[in-house]
């Protein structure tokens, strides 16, 4: 469990831990603002940084400050009612859900920092949306309160590009495109980020590609870029550039396991275990389909079998009781033919 | 186009500086310097070169060595100017 630095409680840090920080070769200067110089930029400059977070993985050094996290926590508590949005891209396996816990931990932590509150009051694992349909993402985020950071883990389910014009994407773009006065940092994961919606890719704020992954050291490396749409000739194009602190453009970003930050020690358990549920449930639910698919109903056909499980037992106990088929209608709110086909389907025969 | 002509004026300024004997040395360095298109940082690397050139504390060195030494080295300064404004060798930052 290592501790956690922002730019201002460093200034407090111990001699103890300048020493242990020395001692496994990090430069101090790292702590000072979280900004790490890596020389030229080529391939040695990923392999140094690589390294620096290595030690501070192995070594349970403390973790410096973010100035992305910090960007994110002044915007969402700022003046000027903003939120952000991100995406998270990566292939299958990547670590991507890692990397957007570990995010969200730090944030729920600086804004904890910030108002002197609880890390968990602003993420916990209720606010991931694991592999949930539009109705399950709009219920998470219905009952979430402000400032708080939530996951959509595989957008892709509810809000693919495939169903773009469906109704359930628009819903959830209404809801994105409002939902600015609720001061949220959603992250939304997705393998690639061509597969979901169009319009949710252009609201969105950042976009996050896992550079590469370190899982043995308890790392990805991260590229971090801003989304901003130029407008030129009428015609709207949308870039992405680094992001920019102290006036140095970062190349790569450090996302470490979320069971580093202490308020969500365990968390990658529950959470693969609340995955591994969801995906079950998923699959299923795609079975079911695919043998509806297979097997197709016609709309008649669908409103017996509808009719047999709704009122059957009705029926039969009518039936036997010797009711008449007048009583039996007023009864189910079936008509007499509907209620003589429910009898035929029961093999219920009049003497 | 402006990085090839400056380019080329360096490696002008090194040949000229290799070949010719009696040169005015102070004379082709601010000649080079001139083309530098920041004025404060030209006048920087200007004040640099007269600080080396006139810099005693050199053992065994004639003026006229200290000069040229002073020189190649206001052209190292301005080389290195023109690298960070084109962005050729542009460092690299990480973040956590």
């Amino acid at each position: 469990m290592a501790f956690i630095f922002n730019t201002e409680n460093v200034r407090d840090m111990t001699e103890e831990q300048k020493e242990q920080i020395i001692a496994a070769g990090v430069p101090l200067s790292l702590y000072d603002k979280g900004l790490m110089e890596l020389g030229p930029k080529n391939k040695s400059a990923l392999r140094k940084f690589a390294n620096i977070c290595t030690a501070i993985s192995l070594n349970d050094l403390p973790i410096p400050p973010s100035q992305f996290i910090e960007f994110v926590t002044n915007r969402t508590t700022g003046k000027s009612k903003q939120d952000f949005t991100a995406i998270v891209d990566a292939k299958k396996g990547q670590g991507k859900s890692w990397s957007s816990a570990y995010m969200a931990g730090r944030y729920a932590m600086q804004i904890a920092y910030k108002f002197g509150a609880n890390p968990r009051d602003y993420f916990t694992l209720e606010n991931c949306a694991l592999l949930e349909d539009t109705e399950g993402i709009t219920k998470i985020l219905d009952e979430a309160d402000k400032q708080q950071a939530i996951i959509i883990d595989d957008a892709g389910t509810a809000i693919g590009s495939r169903d773009f014009a469906q109704e359930k994407n628009k819903n959830f773009n209404k809801i994105l495109a409002t939902c600015r006065t609720k001061r949220w940092f959603v992250i939304l994961n997705v393998p690639i980020s061509s597969h979901i919606d169009v319009q949710v890719r252009e609201l969105i704020d950042a976009n996050i590609h896992i550079y590469k992954s370190f899982h043995e050291g308890g790392f990805n490396l991260l590229k971090i870029n801003s989304s901003e749409s130029l407008f030129k000739f009428g015609k709207k194009k949308v870039i992405e550039k680094r992001f920019s602190f102290l006036g140095k453009k970062f190349d790569f970003w450090c996302a470490f396991s979320p069971d580093t930050l202490d308020p969500f020690k365990g968390f990658t358990e529950k959470y693969d275990k609340q995955r591994d549920e969801a995906a079950n449930r998923i699959i299923s639910d795609i079975t079911v389909k695919e043998k509806d698919r297979g097997n197709p109903m016609t709309k008649q056909e669908k409103k017996r079998k509808e009719a047999v499980q709704k009122h059957g037992k009705t029926i039969q106990v009518m039936f036997e009781r010797g009711d008449s088929a007048r009583k039996m209608t007023a009864a189910t709110g079936l008509t007499d033919h509907m209620i003589n086909i429910v009898k035929a389907e029961m093999g219920l025969k009049d003497d | 186009m402006v990085t090839y002509f400056l380019l080329n004026r360096c490696n002008e300024f090194s040949r000229d500086i290799k070949t010719h004997d009696n040169v005015d040395v102070s004379a082709m360095t601010a000649d080079l310097l001139s083309y530098c298109p920041d004025v404060k940082e030209r006048e920087k690397m200007w004040k640099e070169f007269v600080k080396r050139k006139n810099d005693e504390t050199t053992e065994g060195k004639s003026s006229s060595e200290r000069e040229l030494n002073a020189s190649i080295l206001t052209k190292g300064d301005f080389w290195a100017y023109i690298c960070g404004v084109l962005e050729f060798t542009e460092s690299s930052y990480g973040g956590f």
